[in-house]
């Protein structure tokens, strides 16, 4: 079985993180990450920072059948996280930086598309030696992803088992922020959403409709005031009722900058092009998501 | 410049009366600094450009054929060309329109129709709609429709028109057709997950091989005709899909009490609007969308595509 119902705010090329306090929040997120990887033809790096690796490859192939099959044939790795960032018992963010340009060069030459990479943020690693370094590690990821095409990363913090301000580094880090308020949008339907910077812009992804709608008005009721800024160009379906829940409070601008052609579809059937509290991409510019 | 919208029909059988009476609108529409366009035959194209003479460069000229392709269509078409005149600063809008030739009965019919839907579904605007109807070419029972259809007569005849009936139950007259009972449709999940059912109906819409674009358009039809079941419907009591013929059929029954509006989903959507634009988003996005009545007393909405 794929479990496709999950959807995925992030795309290759992408250095994203989740921060959610719930751990079936970040599951859910990890495994359309993995899922994603998959469809991709991607190699796929999991850093598993728990005590049982079994258990995650448990939970991640109830998700997807061919998980399994992905362990056996070397796409999917799963390492624990601790041996993979303090090989000689420090956190050396150089060391591991080259550690993954190499797994790069590696997956290629076995004849992946791209990588894609998550790593578990969570309670070991909040006591190793050189941890303070994670920021500086953090930036390097940056430039992997601009010198190693179609790269995705997705680190998964644990909220409760960071400080706030280690929480706001993180966020602040990585361009694409799956953040805990979005975390409502990922419970229902198949639908994700993320912060991308700058911006900031709202992204959502998968299927908007009028069964999740409320809650996509409610998380933008309460976290989302002022002029929106909108990448839905992930979005492969939407309704009226997903539509106007994006609408929020009346007299509120939207700018959409992305839009796939089912939203332009529906931007055109409703008028919302003459409407000039919206602004649309040019048309023709639509992405078939 | 108009305050509101005016909708004439014009009924005429030889060209000296359409020469008399059609230019002289259009040339005024000009002067005034309206956007004026026309919608009609080749020959009565060639008369109208004749008679206007240089003021012709300023008219926009549009084969009837082309724009009157089907009811839904047509009534997007005007709306979206009225609001992109109004954006560019016209204060008034002249349109001069003429119906092609139609094949079928129930085509007419729905022709009819539309002339019905066009007086609410634009009051408001500054419009000025002119339709022109050859009696040498059109069938009777049509120029007949289009007499109760329009509020107010030009020509050698002048004034309020006495027959205009009460669009609602010109939309209904003639939109009536004889409900078939498919049973060749096959019973689909109650739909009360959204996400399974377009699942479902996604694979049922590739086993028929209905093409890609057509199936994302029935894909959202279907799950806006899903969403009034829920949100006014009371839930689904039968949903049922297939191939009929050459055409795919989805049905979805309700439970609520049933509904009559005749005009639902024919009005053009305004972005404020709080609802209904569900049912605009259905028939736009297929080719015939039927409201029936369910046999336990709800509605039953058939697309086709």
């Amino acid at each position: 079985m794929i479990d496709s119902d999950f959807a995925l705010a992030v795309r290759p090329g992408e250095h994203a993180c989740t921060r959610a306090a719930d751990a079936s929040d970040r599951e859910r997120i990890a495994a359309a990450f993995v899922r994603d990887g998959l469809d991709r033809g991607n190699k796929i790096v999991y850093l598993c920072d728990r005590g049982d690796v079994e258990e995650l490859v448990a939970r991640l192939g109830a998700h997807d059948c061919r998980v399994q099959q992905a362990l056996a044939t070397g796409q999917l790795e799963v390492h624990p996280a601790h041996d993979f960032y303090c090989r000689d018992g420090v956190f050396d963010p150089d060391a591991v930086l080259a550690r993954w340009h190499e797994g790069y060069r590696r997956a290629r030459a076995e004849g992946y598309r791209a990588l894609s990479l998550t790593g578990e943020m969570s309670s070991a690693l909040c006591e190793i030696p050189g941890i303070d370094g994670l920021g500086r590690y953090e930036q390097g990821i940056a430039d992997l992803l601009r010198d190693d095409g179609g790269v995705a990363f997705l680190c998964q913090y644990d909220h409760g088992r960071f400080a706030s301000g280690v929480l706001a580094e993180a966020a602040a880090t990585h361009p694409v922020d799956v953040s805990p308020e979005l975390a409502p949008i990922g419970r229902v339907g198949c639908l994700s959403a993320a912060r991308v910077h700058p911006g900031p812009t709202l992204r959502l992804a998968g299927e908007l409709d009028f069964d999740v709608s409320d809650t996509v008005a409610a998380v933008l009721d309460a976290h989302y005031h002022g002029d929106l800024q909108l990448d839905l160009a992930d979005l492969r379906f939407v309704d009226v009722a997903g539509m106007r829940a994006l609408r929020g409070r009346k007299g509120q601008r939207l700018r959409i900058i992305a839009a796939s052609h089912a939203v332009e579809t529906m931007v055109r059937l409703l008028a919302w092009d003459s409407d000039p509290a919206i602004e649309m991409p040019p048309a023709g510019t639509a992405v078939a998501a | 410049m108009t305050a509101a919208m005016t909708h004439d029909l014009f009924v005429y059988d030889d060209d000296s009366a359409f020469e008399r009476h059609m230019p002289p609108f259009v040339a005024e529409g000009v002067d005034e600094g309206d956007a004026v366009a026309v919608v009609l035959t080749a020959a009565n194209r060639e008369l109208m450009r004749d008679a206007l003479g240089a003021v012709s460069d300023r008219v926009t000229f549009i084969a009837c054929e082309s724009h009157y392709t089907r009811p839904e269509a047509a009534l997007a078409d005007y709306d979206a060309t009225v609001r992109g005149y109004l954006r560019n600063g016209a204060t008034g809008i002249r349109l001069c329109g003429e119906l092609p030739d139609f094949e079928r009965d129930d085509e007419w019919d729905r022709w009819v129709a539309y002339e019905a839907i066009l007086n609410r579904a634009f009051a408001g605007y500054p419009l000025q709609i002119m339709c022109v109807y050859d009696e040498r070419r059109l069938p009777e029972s049509v120029v007949a429709g289009a007499r109760t259809a329009h509020p107010h007569l030009v020509g050698d005849v002048h004034g309020p028109n006495p027959e205009f009936g009460d669009p609602a139950d010109v939309v209904r007259a003639a939109m009536r057709r004889p409900v078939e009972p498919l049973p060749e449709l096959t019973a689909l999940p109650d739909g009360s997950d959204a996400l399974a059912f377009r699942g479902e109906l996604r694979r049922a819409l590739a086993e028929a091989r209905v093409p890609d674009a057509d199936a994302r358009g029935m894909l959202t039809a279907a799950d806006e005709v899903l969403a009034n079941a829920y949100r006014h419907g009371g839930g689904t009591s039968l949903v049922r899909c297939g191939r009929v013929g050459d055409r795919f059929v989805c049905e979805i029954a309700d439970r609520g009490g049933g509904y009559d509006d005749p005009l639902a989903g024919y009005l053009p959507p305004r972005p404020h609007a709080a609802d209904g634009a569900g049912l605009w988003v259905a028939r736009q996005l297929t080719r015939d969308l039927d409201l029936l009545p369910a046999p336990d007393g709800g509605l039953a909405a058939r697309l086709w595509i």
